[in-house]
């Protein structure tokens, strides 16, 4: 297809998919810079909090979590897209997956590290983190919090880690001489001497299997034990038996609008149209749709049941959620986050890409609303014979919030010109092309170094 | 397929062996752990510890043991002869009376009296043989009221607190003035709630001396009437609880996970509760022995991070051609593994050492 049509369909697949780690435009590093600008103002806010003390935040004795928590969620959340979906996908063999996983578990490893970091901000005290370490209790939830988010953090690693070695390798040996040698010496590195021998290959599949079903249960229990944080305290729309599975299935709905998100920008940016095509995106469609169903049932579920009970404080809960202060963040989740991208998904008129996206950018904002409605309106519900509480988040909070959410998105531009966005060798794999790649012949590695 | 049955076989005679072991374990006729060698931390002799031992045996002892400790036969306290048994194997006798042996109608006393409180009665059981007054002492405000063919008489403390386990006994008796066996006494209060009226408690089965006994822990305050009722036999008591702010809820925390050895636990093992009170004391027990409730969430932390390092370790064995020429490829899952293995210790060492962090 390329000039005279010598070029076969996996030698096209390195050349698209390696070329935007070796060419970069001015525009990105514009980009790089704005976001870098907007992180930087994050930390000066994060160091004003440091030396004023979280006076400086809108949380306060009755009101005491803010932002900081809810993004905690929301990244927890969005970091189930990856390794979660992409272990499903996996374990059950789903050939259409082998473009996607790549992109799915970049974004768990960067939304986690984000969102770990978001209780530690929340400290007033940040430098006793490590009091939970020497000091923790079975009683508090969140030294689960500690092992479960460590060890999801590690696996995640590690999974994304293993499918990459077969592309580092390609990357080792594709990069000529022209490659920087620090570049060239990372790979090696990082290829730990792949030649793909059968010998070789049996080592890594095996390894990719026990982390692609271990991997679901942690998982699981990560956004669990996130929940528990919140479920195992007697307050009003806390003190609940389905939060567990309740936050478990709002990540995963989170989670996979976010990758479609992803899957669009690079697909447009580094021109993946011919591997991420429309079917990928209506197969997440369905995923998505099937997700937002059990999100809806579960949060009716949950109110409805609280609705019938309605013990007094529950009944000044639904008030303030309903159609007291908080009914404007309340009902943007309930029709921007689940009706409006319930009629984009379930009606067909517009087309696929942009209807599917405009569906999951609306997801996104509405769960990160809905992880507000969550955390903040039950503190506001007085226990006792008191005033209500009330949350203004402050512009410190804001400031932090906006760092994060660059940071995220920094991190994960920088890594998407170090890591191939699509794991070459199984996609090459799922179309039948690929006998084991080929050591490159002269000509070809040329031909890539052209392209590169 | 034997090598696929040989597995769950060996699970089965390992789980089978420690049941029995358990099971062996709890039914020795020894004074087991933790009571087993336990001494009394009052001198036989102390007076004060007498002195408030007869108190809580009045209160506590008195409706079934009779106020010389002679009313049970088999537990006959006014003898010199248990004098000397109990000198002899303190531990014995206070694992019976904190644990007790329902079988014979004595109940536990470990949640309703301190060890510092069941030490003081044995140290006065010692001598209750010497000091109790001969004639047995005319149980308060409970007449016999002929019924019948049968007499009730209903012996509680004049004065009890709320919170506390109340011993209630009953003694049926028939036209004879003998003891009847194996008769099922009911037991009343007076509460009140749209209206005023009786409510059942429970009930009690008599023994051979004809005594019906029931635990009740009362939660109300004041005056309180008492009613026990066989058939048309019936006898009343009033039980005066002061009110001076105590609390009316006087429970344990958490709940009893058997684990093998000693349970640790933190924050207080009890929690008192007001007339408002409803905070719950949900805090699971949290027993440190070898075998406990969060153990199998220990392993399988553990479990993960072996796993981890078992994966890594494939990386890492992934063979190198001969041919390569290249620097130490293996560096990567080597950094991996030492990760790995430093992480997953701090975190299990953290779990292990969470009960034993806060003295």
């Amino acid at each position: 297809m390329r000039f005279g049509g010598a070029e076969n369909y996996s030698e096209r697949l390195e050349r698209t998919v390696l070329s935007p780690l070796a060419r970069t435009s001015n525009r990105y590093y514009y980009f790089l810079f704005f976001l870098a600008a907007v992180v930087l103002w994050g930390l000066y806010a994060f160091i004003v909090q440091l030396s004023y003390g979280l006076e400086v935040t809108g949380m306060r004795d009755i009101v005491i979590w803010g932002l900081y928590l809810v993004n905690f969620v929301f990244f927890i959340g969005i970091s189930h897209a990856g390794t979660l979906i992409s272990a499903i996908l996996r374990v059950t063999h789903a050939q259409w997956r082998t473009s996607v996983t790549r992109m799915a578990e970049l974004i768990t490893v960067v939304a986690i590290s984000v969102g770990a970091l978001m209780p530690i901000i929340d400290l007033g005290r940040p430098d006793r983190v490590w009091h939970i370490i020497v000091y923790g209790r079975f009683q508090s939830p969140l030294m689960w919090d500690i092992v479960s988010i460590t060890s999801y953090l590690t696996g995640s690693l590690i999974y994304l880690y293993l499918p990459l070695i077969p592309d580092f390798a390609l990357m080792r040996d594709r990069l000529g001489q022209e490659a920087s040698s620090l570049k060239r010496k990372l790979y090696t590195f990082l290829a730990v001497g792949w030649r793909n021998t059968p010998q070789q290959r049996h080592r890594l599949e095996k390894a990719i299997g026990i982390m692609a079903v271990l991997i679901i249960p942690i998982a699981v229990s990560v956004h669990t034990v996130v929940s528990f944080v919140f479920s195992m305290l007697l307050r009003p729309g806390w003190d609940s038996t389905i939060f567990g599975i309740y936050f478990v299935i709002g990540a995963i709905f989170s989670g996979i609008a976010s990758i479609i998100i992803v899957m669009a920008i690079f697909r447009k940016f580094f021109h993946l149209e011919e591997y991420i095509t429309e079917r990928h995106f209506r197969n997440l469609g369905y995923l998505l749709i099937v997700s937002l169903a059990l999100y809806l049932y579960l949060t009716v579920s949950e109110y409805l049941t609280v609705g019938y009970k309605l013990e007094v404080e529950e009944k000044h809960l639904l008030e303030i959620l309903m159609f007291g202060k908080n009914a404007l963040w309340f009902w943007s989740f309930v029709v921007g986050g689940m009706v409006m991208p319930a009629f984009l998904i379930v009606f067909r008129k517009l087309p696929t890409v942009p209807r599917l996206v405009t569906a999951s950018v609306l997801v996104n904002i509405g769960m990160w609303i809905k992880r507000f409605v969550i955390v903040i309106p039950t503190l506001e519900v007085p226990l006792m014979p008191f005033e209500f509480g009330a949350y203004h988040p402050s512009w410190v909070e804001w400031s932090i919030t906006a760092g994060a959410f660059a940071a995220f998105i920094l991190i994960f531009a920088i890594l998407a010109k170090v890591i191939p966005l699509i794991s070459i060798w199984e996609v090459a794999e799922e179309t039948g092309a690929a006998q084991p790649l080929p050591e490159p012949s002269a000509e070809s590695r040329g031909v890539v170094r052209r392209a590169l | 397929m034997r090598a696929r049955l040989l597995f769950p076989a060996v699970m089965a005679a390992i789980f089978l062996v420690t049941v029995l072991a358990v099971v062996v374990y709890a039914q020795d006729g020894e004074t087991p752990p933790p009571y087993a060698g336990q001494k009394n931390p009052f001198p036989w002799d102390d007076a004060s510890a007498q002195g408030a031992g007869k108190d809580i045996f009045q209160r506590s002892c008195q409706g079934c043991h009779g106020p010389a400790g002679a009313g049970i036969a088999a537990a006959d306290f006014s003898t010199g002869d248990f004098s000397q048994k109990l000198e002899a194997q303190p531990d014995f006798y206070f694992w019976k009376l904190s644990e007790g042996e329902l079988s014979k109608g004595m109940p536990p006393f470990k949640s309703s009296l301190s060890d510092d409180e069941r030490w003081q009665i044995l140290t006065y059981l010692r001598v209750i043989g010497e000091t109790a007054p001969p004639e047995p002492e005319v149980p308060p405000a409970a007449g016999p009221v002929p019924a019948g063919d049968f007499t009730l008489q209903l012996l509680a403390p004049e004065k009890a607190e709320a919170g506390q386990v109340l011993t209630l006994s009953a003694a049926l008796r028939d036209a004879q003035n003998q003891p009847v066996a194996g008769k099922l006494v009911k037991f009343y209060t007076k509460a009140d709630f749209f209206t005023t009226g009786l409510m059942e408690i429970g009930d009690a089965v008599t023994d051979d001396n004809g005594m019906a006994v029931m635990e009740y822990v009362p939660r109300q305050s004041g005056e309180v009437e008492i009613r026990a009722s066989y058939a048309s036999a019936e006898a009343a008591v009033t039980v005066i609880f002061p009110e001076e702010g105590k609390a009316f809820y006087h429970t344990e925390v958490g709940i009893q996970f058997p684990a093998l050895g000693e349970g640790r636990f933190i924050g207080p093992e009890e929690l008192q509760l007001g007339e408002q009170g409803h905070a719950p004391a949900t805090v699971f027990r949290l027993p440190s022995g070898t075998l406990f409730w969060l153990a199998p969430i220990l392993w399988l932390a553990m479990t993960i991070w072996v796993v981890y390092f078992y994966v890594l370790y494939q990386v890492f064995r992934i063979p190198v051609p001969d041919d390569t020429t290249e620097t130490d490829t293996r560096r990567i899952p080597i950094i991996g593994m030492v990760f790995v293995a430093v992480v997953g210790l701090v975190l299990v060492l953290m779990l292990v050492t969470s009960p034993i962090s806060h003295p």
